[in-house]
């Protein structure tokens, strides 16, 4: 029965793109060669493709396609970066200044050049420096940054600090996507929801593909090749993004749909439907993320130094794994474990390999706190995160785990737009929660997750304190380049966080996955989940 | 009393589907209320997860390795307790409603019923969705959210009682002796206006599991952990099959057989009590 509702449904949705298309103006996808043309089926549809106002994953998806930024993640290794828009890049001796090397020839989408004014053009833009954004979601990422400078054909990053490192890595991520300066002079005047809607109409990047059609009401945008990209002209002539939010539909592309398709974030129940059906393989990578239980040492139920330590110890990472269904494994670092600065050899203070010793000493702890019985409620998201696929359960896990050592634990489940917010607040004492690098750098994780400014907390900081020692020690880590010097310093923060602050429990990184059809030959999926297809062939 | 009895077991004789109803309410009744001292776990309890049915699992476990026969026990009481207490809600709301409109006429009577139209112009469960939706997914707010979309169903059938019984000789002569408006209302009208009444509570009883049942389903219940409930017991299983198809199977059969049971006693309840059904 539910199958022949899809089945109808997605018939429905056929006939209703097919009349789109019909009626559209640059020609139907039905009418292209369909050989050179790759679906690629998301779970968020995308509705603005300014990427200076947006950190919404759906639009960076089509955004990444478009735009380009001066440098890139290493597909084949996250720890380092390789030239996009930027040829190389050179760090002063002083650490307070980075000039870059722009590539020659390359055009925008709207023939406008692409030199070093307009790759300040945009980044002033993102900063919001010179311009007024409806939403500046990574502006306080470029606080370190003085300005951006044109040296003759050059472009010069000058620094408050030597904390190159850490702005070289926040030009990889979408949101330093360099845009036409044509369009940003023509937002000049507009107000800020319109510049922002100007730009989505106008999408001119210099990536590999233009968009064709993008009309966010109809929640679909077909983008096609840019012949005259400067890496050569994409053998894959067309893209078309289809968000299906419905995530029982969108499985049913893995397996009914036809041509070259792609299907993001499958869920791990379908893997093995995916790795069997003959027509699509599956990429599944170790994500930049990090699943943890939120301890509040700002909060009446969790104030106690040795409560905090008593969760740290209480809280067994395998039962919570066994959860994922193979896709996740233990972690004992707030840092994602994919990365050169997580350590797998620390564990929390007073750790002994049985789990029953473990048990025993968090007990103690309880009884020492005279915090038996106490009642402390773990929050958790009501709806499923890439990290936390079945919050109740989990958090029912966790939730035995501190019954099992004297606390009167509840669950809770908040809808995610009440709970994020509720975590800036601090009103939560135990929450299940995750984070997800955009740009690989353990400065994103510890910066965000367990600092703050003024002494004040970062509002996705969930200890709701700011250890002194950490901040001067996070400060100083920014400027280190040296690749073991860096993991050294990352390391000694991540023990004093466990040791004197306590306030967080890591429990697992998982996986995630993009299913594509076999025909579909030299795809480059990085480590934050963004592919590539200018490279990619079709059989 | 005696007699009440006697016409009771005379009813249940002739009437086959209200005997089957009768016995399975009472089962699940008896399940509620004596299952929690025979079995041996309580559904706190963990063990391993996902264990086969068999020795002191009869049902098996679930995905968190609480006994599955334990959450279905003490589950069955949950259940009936949100039923019955959204049930009773509905009928003390819609009788209220109802009697009012009836007996005062006027402008109450088409305000208060057009109101009632109006509800009832919402698909119910749909109503019930919103409703929870609004106050935020906690059983507390399943229960207001069902016993406020059955009310209407109530009202207009306590004010055709009380429209009807208001006419009646008796009543006709408490008014002429000078009695106070909510002394009739509530010794001489209510009461001989109840018994259509107690029949679609009784029906209604079914269909609140149900809705109950499907709002836990849909995730609207909140915390499926905190306390057993058959909907949820069945949302947690469906979301892991094939691993837990028992738990599935078990939970929905458990559903089914007790709506089935109140409807069943309803319908009988109905030709017996009735006016219209019985003159016939």
């Amino acid at each position: 029965m539910r199958r022949w509702t899809l089945a109808l449904l997605l018939a429905l949705a056929a006939c209703n793109g097919d009349s789109q298309d019909g009626t559209g103006s640059g020609g139907g996808i039905g009418r292209v060669d369909a050989s050179a043309l790759v679906t690629i089926v998301t779970a968020d549809d995308a509705k603005v493709l300014d990427p200076h106002c947006t950190s919404d994953g759906g639009n960076s998806k089509v955004i990444h396609q478009v735009f380009e930024t001066l440098v890139r993640i290493d597909p084949a290794d996250v720890n380092r970066l390789i030239p996009a828009l930027a040829t190389q890049w050179e760090t002063a001796p002083d650490g307070l200044a980075v000039t870059f090397t722009l590539r020659e020839g390359v055009t925008f989408h709207d023939d406008a050049p692409f030199d070093a004014a307009a790759a300040k053009l945009s980044l002033d833009r993102l900063r919001e420096v010179g311009f007024k954004l409806s939403s500046a979601p990574y502006a306080p990422e470029f606080q370190d940054v003085a300005s951006f400078d044109v040296d003759g054909a050059r472009l010069v990053m000058r620094l408050r600090a030597p904390v190159a490192r850490v702005a070289l890595r926040n030009l990889s991520m979408f949101c330093s996507s360099i845009v036409s300066p044509r369009v940003i002079e023509a937002t000049r005047g507009l107000d800020p929801d319109a510049a922002t809607a100007y730009v989505t109409s106008h999408p001119m990047g210099t990536g590999a593909y233009r968009i064709e059609t993008f009309d966010p009401a109809a929640k679909q945008a077909t983008l096609t090749a840019n012949d005259a990209y400067w890496g050569g002209a994409p053998t894959v002539r067309r893209l078309l993004f289809k968000p299906v939010s419905d995530e029982s539909m969108r499985t049913e592309y893995l397996t009914k749909a036809a041509g070259h398709v792609l299907v993001d974030d499958v869920p791990r129940q379908h893997w093995d439907a995916v790795q069997a059906s003959g027509t699509m393989q599956l990429q599944a990578w170790w994500a930049l993320n990090v699943c943890y239980l939120g301890v509040n040492a700002d909060h009446d139920a969790t104030r106690e130094l040795d409560v905090r330590r008593a969760i740290q110890l209480a809280v067994e990472r395998e039962p919570v794994v066994a959860h994922y269904d193979g896709t996740a494994r233990p972690t004992f670092g707030l840092v994602a474990q994919p990365m050169a600065e997580y350590d797998p050899a620390l564990r929390p203070p007073g750790w002994s390999d049985d789990p029953a010793e473990r048990r025993k000493a968090a007990a103690a702890l309880i009884e020492k706190a005279r915090a038996e019985g106490r009642v402390v409620t773990v929050y958790h998201p009501q709806q499923p995160r890439p990290y936390l696929p079945r919050p109740q359960d989990i958090a029912d896990t966790v939730r035995q785990q501190l019954k099992a050592i004297g606390l009167d634990a509840r669950i809770q489940s908040e809808d995610k737009s009440v709970l994020f917010p509720g975590v800036a607040t601090g009103k939560y004492e135990l929450v299940l929660i995750g984070w997800t690098t955009d740009n690989g750098d353990p400065d994103n994780f510890y910066g965000p997750l367990a600092d703050g400014l003024d002494g004040r907390p970062g509002e996705s900081n969930t200890s709701r304190v700011v250890n002194a020692d950490v901040h001067a020690k996070l400060l100083a880590a920014r400027q280190y380049d040296e690749p073991a010097r860096r993991v050294a310093a990352y390391r000694e923060i991540e023990r004093i966080l466990q040791t004197d602050v306590a306030g967080y429990v890591p429990l697992v990184n998982t996986q995630q996955a993009v299913a594509f059809s076999k025909t579909i030959h030299g795809l480059e999926v990085d480590a934050t989940g963004h592919y590539r297809f200018d490279r990619a062939t079709l059989e | 009393m005696s007699g009440g009895g006697a016409r009771a077991v005379a009813f249940l004789r002739h009437h086959r589907p209200a005997l089957v109803g009768t016995v399975l309410v009472a089962l699940v009744l008896l399940t509620a209320a004596g299952g929690p001292a025979v079995i041996p776990h309580a559904p706190g309890d963990v063990f391993e997860r996902f264990a086969e049915p068999g020795g002191s699992h009869p049902l098996g476990t679930d995905s968190q390795g609480y006994d599955l026969l334990a959450r279905m026990v003490y589950g069955a009481r949950t259940t009936l307790v949100i039923a019955v207490a959204s049930m009773t809600l509905s009928l003390v709301l819609g009788t209220l409603v109802g009697a009012v409109a009836g007996f005062a006429g006027g402008v109450a009577d088409m305000l208060l019923m057009r109101g009632v139209d109006v509800a009832m112009s919402f698909p119910s469960f749909l109503l019930a969705m919103v409703t929870v939706a609004v106050l935020g997914p906690r059983l507390e707010n399943v229960i207001v959210a069902v016993g406020l979309v059955g009310a209407p169903v109530f009202a207009r059938q306590v004010r055709a009682e009380v429209l009807r019984v208001v006419s009646e000789e008796y009543v006709v002569a408490a008014r002429s002796l000078g009695l106070p408006a909510t002394r009739v209302l509530f010794t001489h009208v209510l009461p001989n206006s109840l018994g259509p009444v107690i029949v679609l509570g009784t029906l209604g009883t079914g269909s609140a599991i149900l809705s109950v049942a499907g709002l836990n389903f849909l995730g609207l219940g909140g915390d499926p952990y905190r306390v057993p409930e058959w909907g949820l017991i069945l949302t947690q299983g469906w979301n892991k099959r094939p691993d837990a198809n028992l738990q599935v199977a078990v939970a929905g059969l458990a559903i089914f057989v007790t709506v089935l049971g109140f409807n069943l006693l309803g319908d009988g309840l109905k030709d017996e009590l009735d006016p219209r059904t019985r003159r016939r």
